[in-house]
This record gives C-alpha cells, sequence and structure tokens, in this order.
C-alpha cells in the first residue's frame, strides 16, 4: 500500500513534523513503514532516518506501508499529518 | 589480552553521552519546545552553551544525519543507539546562518571531533533559544536504559553527561 504526498510544512520533515510521524508510525509494530524521497528509502519509524532524507517545503514524498491493515495504517498516517498541517 | 577483552565487553552494554560543549546543563522538560521537553523525538538533557565549538557526543561513532543549515547532527553508535544533537530552538529557520558545520554523512568521530562552530551571540538574536539538546531517539534505543549522570550545573565539553546501559 503506497500513497504520493506534498509536504506543506514551511520547515519540510523537520523535527517535530518528523517526530510526529515517527511516533505514529510506532504505534504500529507489526507494520515496515518506509518514505521514500529523491529514489532514497528511509524507516518512518526512525527519527533520524526520516530527518536524514531532508525533505523540504513542497517536496512531494511516497508513503508505502507493508503487512497486515495497511489501509488503516496509512490512513492514521495521512490523518496526523492533515492535523499538523504537514499535507 | 584479558585487559584487552574486559574493555570489549564494558564497551558493549555501556554507551558513555560526553557533554558536545561547555555550558550549563538542564533537563529536557525545561526546554522551550514541546518537541524536546514532552521528549517526542527522545529522551536526554539540554545545554545552554557558553561557547562555540561543538564536538561529538560519543567517543566512537558515525555521523548519519547533519543537515545543510548546519543546526542538527545524528550520530550512531557502534552498538546502535544514536544521538541527536540539536543546537538551539527553530534554528533550522535560520538557513544555516551563524552555523559552520566541521562533518559531513559518513564522517567517523571520536571524542576530539569537532562538529560545528556555532556562534552562538548572533544566533541568540534571532532565534528564540540557544539551549542544545543531546537526545537519544526512543526508537534506537534497543535494550538500552539512560543513567543520567549530570542533570544541573555547568558543565565542559567533553564530560559525561548521561549514560546507556544494558
Amino acid at each position: 500500500m503506497n500513497k504520493k504526498l506534498k509536504i506543506i510544512d514551511p520547515v519540510g520533515l523537520h523535527a517535530r513534523p518528523a517526530s510526529l510521524m515517527v511516533q505514529k508510525a510506532n504505534a504500529f509494530p507489526s507494520n515496515e513503514i518506509k518514505v521514500v524521497f529523491n529514489s532514497k528509502e528511509a524507516n518512518l519509524k526512525s527519527i533520524m532516518s526520516v530527518m536524514a532524507l531532508g525533505v523540504k517545503n513542497n517536496d512531494e514524498i511516497e508513503i508505502v506501508v507493508e503487512g497486515d491493515n495497511a489501509e488503516t495504517v496509512l490512513n492514521e498516517l495521512e490523518t496526523v499529518m492533515k492535523e499538523n498541517k504537514l499535507i | 589480552m584479558f585487559k584487552f577483552f574486559k574493555k570489549e565487553k564494558e564497551n558493549k552494554n555501556e554507551i558513555v553521552i560526553l557533554s558536545p560543549v561547555n555550558g550549563t546543563v538542564k533537563p529536557l522538560e525545561k526546554v522551550e519546545d514541546e518537541v524536546f521537553s514532552q521528549k517526542m523525538m527522545g529522551d536526554g538533557v539540554a545545554i545552554t552553551p557558553s561557547d562555540n565549538d561543538f564536538f561529538s557526543p560519543l567517543s566512537n561513532g558515525e555521523v548519519k544525519v547533519a543537515f545543510g543549515t548546519g543546526h542538527a547532527y545524528g550520530i550512531e553508535s557502534t552498538q546502535g543507539p544514536q544521538v541527536l544533537i540539536h543546537i538551539g530552538i527553530d534554528t533550522v529557520n535560520l538557513k544555516g546562518e551563524g552555523f559552520d558545520a566541521k562533518v559531513k554523512v559518513g564522517s567517523k568521530v571520536s571524542s576530539s571531533t569537532q562538529i560545528a562552530v556555532a556562534n552562538i551571540k548572533e544566533i541568540k538574536k534571532k532565534a528564540p533559544s540557544i539551549d542544545t539538546m543531546v537526545i537519544i531517539p526512543t526508537e534506537s534505543i534497543g535494550e538500552f536504559k539512560i543513567e543520567f549522570i549530570k542533570e544541573s550545573g555547568e558543565v565542559k565539553v567533553g564530560e559525561p553527561i548521561f549514560k546507556l546501559v544494558k
């Protein structure tokens, strides 16, 4: 399950926005969750991995969720991103 | 020979985190940014720096994250846990002004490796705070637990501030 999303947070996926997503991703221990950006892949469960991507304002990322209930997981991630104006 | 093995064993189960800068230590809870004070990224301490020279918090590690803006660095220990150094609050907005990075992604670091020079006086004028966070990202800590060594008072660069033990 995957979805492309455009980041509108002014600082991109930095400290606060990134940790919000990482926290949410870690709520699903049995799913593998990745962020793809600029043909680089990051583990969405690791803050360092996500910050290392250097996603900036207006960049498009792709979230990839593997495992059971992938659609629900993806929807919940999208919700937390919308609530915090990341997308 | 015996000494060598003993040293290896100790290293495997204990990681000492060193102060990256001269300054004053304070608990993370007192930092004026909820990302850090609520430990959203992980646990650690904050240091109010008193000078401009920042060094590696690990005696053996590799730089995994080094922002173009020079204000945040992620260093991974050989044992797995990572250390995030975030210099100042909202300093991402300074877009590199006042920061001079001395390492890049892939750099091997020891306690004598300088990671950055930050013009504290200048940054203070433009950012809400110069407080520097030294954090272990929650998801990287694994079986280790934090044992605080220093939670307040003056600290010198290279002085142990906390350690990870298992």
